[in-house]
């Protein structure tokens, strides 16, 4: 272990971060963007998901799995979907 | 007056409250913008993956346990959507400009004239901007966050091992890059003094 070249890494990388200025925009942007989210999409989500096993096709499947499913435990619906979702699922919920 | 924990904070987002997440948001954004621009190199992919992050905290913070702590997940959610964003556009490769300019720089330097301050601070960071994501993502959270190295097994969800060695490897790439690569380790290095906050 080189500690001296570790310290010498961290100093510079931390020191660069520092410089660089956090954005300010960003928090009213995030909660607006918030703010137009139906109130309980993930439920909504499994929901549309079950009744599409229920339909048990493969090969429209609503659902797809990211590569960081694993960690993340995320799923996210297709564009194709998203569109069928916002104009159906939505509206009559 | 107290500030209220991330638990309390985490219930009160998941019964909808949006002023929680305003005030997660303002505590863990430099933890968030920090790691995703050491990654990225990118202040604009920056600050969208912090937006991102919180997006996605809120969207889901149902499956979110308000027992387990929070910052694990900020680190392993900022650090894949950092990896996505450098794999889908090839990101890792820098300007040819940049990039021209600090091989130059490499090439020529001697460790012992290497200026001090934000020269290094550069180099450095243009060094990591250098590594395969897969070892930059490793050294940011080691180097930068200062988690240990099981901690970043646990975000990452990779063996320790694979941590070590993704480390060892980023360590020779960083040398090598800085022209460090020949010289005896932890030696002729500049003395530099923390400025950040």
């Amino acid at each position: 272990m080189d500690d001296e070249f570790d310290r010498y890494i961290g100093l510079c990388l931390k020191n660069w971060v520092a410089t660089q200025p956090i954005p300010l925009s960003h928090k009213s942007r995030l909660m607006s963007l918030v703010a137009s989210y139906p109130a309980h999409e993930s439920h909504l989500l499994k929901r549309i998901a079950a009744e599409f096993r229920n339909r048990n096709s493969k090969s429209e499947s609503p659902v797809y799995i990211k590569n960081d499913w694993r960690s993340t435990g995320l799923l996210t619906l297709s564009p194709a979907w998203v569109f069928h979702i916002s104009t159906n699922y939505r509206l009559a919920n | 007056m107290s500030q209220p924990t991330d638990q309390v904070l985490i219930k009160q987002m998941q019964a909808g409250d949006l002023q929680a997440l305003g005030q997660l948001y303002d505590r863990y954004k430099p933890l968030v913008y920090k790691t995703a621009l050491a990654i990225t190199g990118d202040n604009e992919a920056a600050g969208d993956l912090l937006q991102d992050v919180f997006l996605r905290l809120y969207r889901f913070s149902c499956r979110f346990d308000p027992q387990r702590p929070l910052p694990p997940w900020l680190y392993r959610m900022t650090a894949n959507l950092a990896y996505t964003w450098v794999k889908r556009d090839n990101r890792w490769l820098q300007p040819a400009g940049d990039l021209a300019e600090w091989l130059a720089g490499s090439s020529k330097d001697h460790p012992q004239a290497i200026v001090e301050g934000r020269d290094d601070w550069t180099r450095v960071q243009q060094a990591v901007q250098c590594l395969p994501i897969s070892q930059r993502v490793v050294v940011v959270l080691y180097y930068l966050d200062d988690l240990s190295l099981q901690e970043i097994s646990d975000i990452l969800d990779i063996p320790m091992g694979t941590v070590k060695s993704r480390l060892h490897y980023g360590r020779l790439g960083l040398r090598k890059r800085l022209g460090l690569a020949g010289y005896p380790e932890g030696k002729n290095l500049p003395e530099l003094n923390f400025e950040g906050s």
